[in-house]
């Protein structure tokens, strides 16, 4: 990896909110012997991504996904460990970094929550000092991608979800920026817009080569963006690697259930597993004994039903988090 | 040029709901109702206060008026700082390449400081009515220079206040609590005070260099003030001392934001 888009060495972010006790005696306690948890979101989180590669971050709820995001794009400064973004510390020089990144946290907005999406876009052009010319070309093409005109003079106030979070998104890339964060992007949208913004993602990655680390709990999202996951859990790195070994590694293997007129010539086909019902089922680890089978059974005429079963990528995350408590290095 | 488009962005998103727009403005003018009783009762009633002048206690209510209103309209931003910190909206403040302090004073446009100008104003112009002093290039410009440093002490209060509320949600009702106390006892020449509370306002809560102490030195009453005469001639430099002390605050307050949720 020749250039890294943003290196990340040990992060780890630690916040210490204060306790408050219940009741009048709790209050006052906290009020003057105040006591102070201490959350770890972050304990070690080390990946680098290169120029122009869309990774994946992901783990369950509460595994330090956000917080990580916060820490690259600069909003939060980590308690321990390194991090770089184009070569710049985000917390250090937070103003220079601004220009290098976009950012779209998907459940809140960062447009004026008052003014039309056009009149956002106009300041931000002058806080980002885009040239008239640059800014209306890349508005144009947003426009294209996003369909952004047929809502951009509404207020955020007044869009739907879909509409405000593809709003974001034009914001978060009119000033160009190579490094893109996207916090839960489509979270709460109907399925024409997610594939709508999943198009808009590809094509800034593979037109654009912009650099996009993506969170999401969505899996079919996962598999249709990402050739790259990281998985997080309890604040550390779990998995980093490519989504296809990920799914080899800790996947059960493929599954095929087959039904057909007569099955007692297909009993003795290697990989058969067992007769669930009228369906036979066959299983296997080998990819290549996969291909074949479907080879063999699609020229069958008396097949009546087939189906092809891989193991869901919730299920491979799950074992990986289960097997997995050592952070991996890359 | 930035600044005045983000300031006019501010406006514009204040008027979009025009009913809202001007019940503020109404309630602007109501809420000076209180000082404009005060500066007549005090005209009207009275021959003086502690040994001060009818004009000599109405230009301490006008510098601090005019403090209050000039803080009211450039800094009125930091009473949003808590809800933006709540709800993590200083995120996006923090992804954009300007200053955060300079966002938080642009984001919000307070329509009620139309009618804290023109009460300013009406009270600077009764004050100078009233009084009998020799209008020097020197003493002008003091003037300009306690009114510019009554709303830098009144800034720096509430930005001091802001970096807490960076982290504590708390520090709102606290921002409130001061301005209201800086409102009540600013109008006053504070020596009519106890001296516990005559030095809580001068070096616990420094209200008395916002207007007192410039009021006395504008008018020649400099004996018998809680600090020697030069400082009370630089209560206008300690407003903006205080100002740039409360900025590193708010800086280092800022690197320890920890943002919501997720």
């Amino acid at each position: 990896m020749n250039n890294p888009a943003i290196e990340a060495r040990g992060l780890k972010k630690v916040f210490t909110p204060a306790i408050r006790q219940p009741g009048f005696k709790g209050t006052v306690r906290s009020l003057i012997a105040p006591e102070h948890a201490e959350i770890v979101a972050v304990a070690d989180v080390s990946f680098t991504v290169a120029e122009g590669e869309l990774i994946a971050l992901l783990g369950p709820n509460g595994a330090g996904k956000s917080t990580t995001i916060k820490i690259l794009s600069g909003i939060l400064t980590p308690t321990a460990g390194e991090v770089r973004i184009a070569g710049r510390i985000p917390y250090q020089d937070r103003i220079a970094n601004a220009h290098n990144i976009g950012a779209v946290f998907g459940q809140r907005t960062q447009l004026w929550w008052d003014l039309p999406a056009r009149e956002s876009f106009a300041v931000l052009r002058d806080i980002f000092k885009t040239s008239l010319a640059d800014h209306a070309r890349r508005l144009d093409e947003l426009d294209g991608l996003l369909e952004l005109s047929s809502f951009w003079d509404r207020s955020p106030r007044h869009m739907s979800l879909g509409q405000r979070v593809r709003a974001d998104l034009a914001a978060a890339l009119l000033h160009d920026p190579p490094i893109v964060f996207l916090d839960e992007p489509t979270i709460g949208m109907d399925a024409v817009v997610k594939e709508q913004v999943r198009e808009f993602l590809r094509f800034q990655v593979a037109e654009r080569g912009r650099t996009i680390v993506l969170t999401t709990h969505d899996m079919s999202e996962v598999s249709r963006l990402a050739e790259r996951v990281v998985l997080i859990n309890h604040g550390r790195v779990v998995y980093d690697g490519g989504l296809v070994e990920l799914q080899q590694d800790y996947g059960s293997g493929w599954q095929i259930r087959v039904v057909v007129d007569d099955d007692a010539a297909l009993r003795d086909v290697p990989g058969f597993l067992a007769k669930e019902g009228a369906a036979l089922v066959f299983g296997g680890d080998d990819p290549g004994e996969q291909r074949r089978l479907v080879r063999l059974l699609t020229e069958l005429d008396v097949v009546r039903n087939l189906e092809v079963r891989s193991d869901d990528l919730e299920d491979i995350m799950a074992t990986v988090y289960q097997r997995r408590a050592v952070p991996v290095a890359r | 040029m930035l600044t005045f488009r983000l300031a006019a962005m501010s406006v514009k998103a204040s008027a979009a709901n025009r009913v809202d727009f001007l019940s503020r403005i109404a309630i602007g003018a109501v809420t000076q109702v209180a000082v404009v009783v005060f500066a007549t009762v005090l005209i009207t009633r009275f021959p003086g206060m502690g040994g001060w002048a009818q004009g000599d206690v109405l230009l301490i209510v006008a510098i601090r008026m005019s403090g209050h209103a000039l803080a009211v309209g450039f800094f009125v931003g930091l009473r949003l700082v808590a809800r933006l910190a709540r709800t993590g909206n200083i995120d996006a403040l923090l992804l954009r390449p300007l200053p955060v302090y300079r966002q938080v004073l642009l984001a919000f446009f307070h329509v009620p400081v139309i009618g804290d100008l023109i009460v300013a104003a009406v009270l600077t112009a009764t004050a100078l009515a009233h009084l009998t002093v020799d209008w020097t290039p020197w003493r002008v410009g003091y003037l300009a220079c306690a009114i510019v440093g009554a709303m830098l002490l009144e800034a720096a209060v509430q930005t001091f206040l802001g970096g807490f509320a960076i982290r504590s949600s708390g520090a709102k009702l606290w921002q409130e609590w001061v301005e209201e106390l800086m409102a009540t006892f600013g109008s006053y020449p504070l020596h009519i005070l106890p001296d516990v509370a005559r030095a809580a306002f001068t070096f616990l809560l420094p209200v008395a260099f916002a207007a007192y102490l410039p009021a006395a030195v504008i008018t020649g009453h400099t004996t018998g003030l809680p600090v020697p005469g030069w400082a009370a001639a630089a209560a206008p430099g300690v407003g903006l001392l205080l100002f740039l002390a409360a900025r590193q605050w708010w800086n280092r307050q800022l690197a320890r934001y920890e943002s919501a949720g997720g």
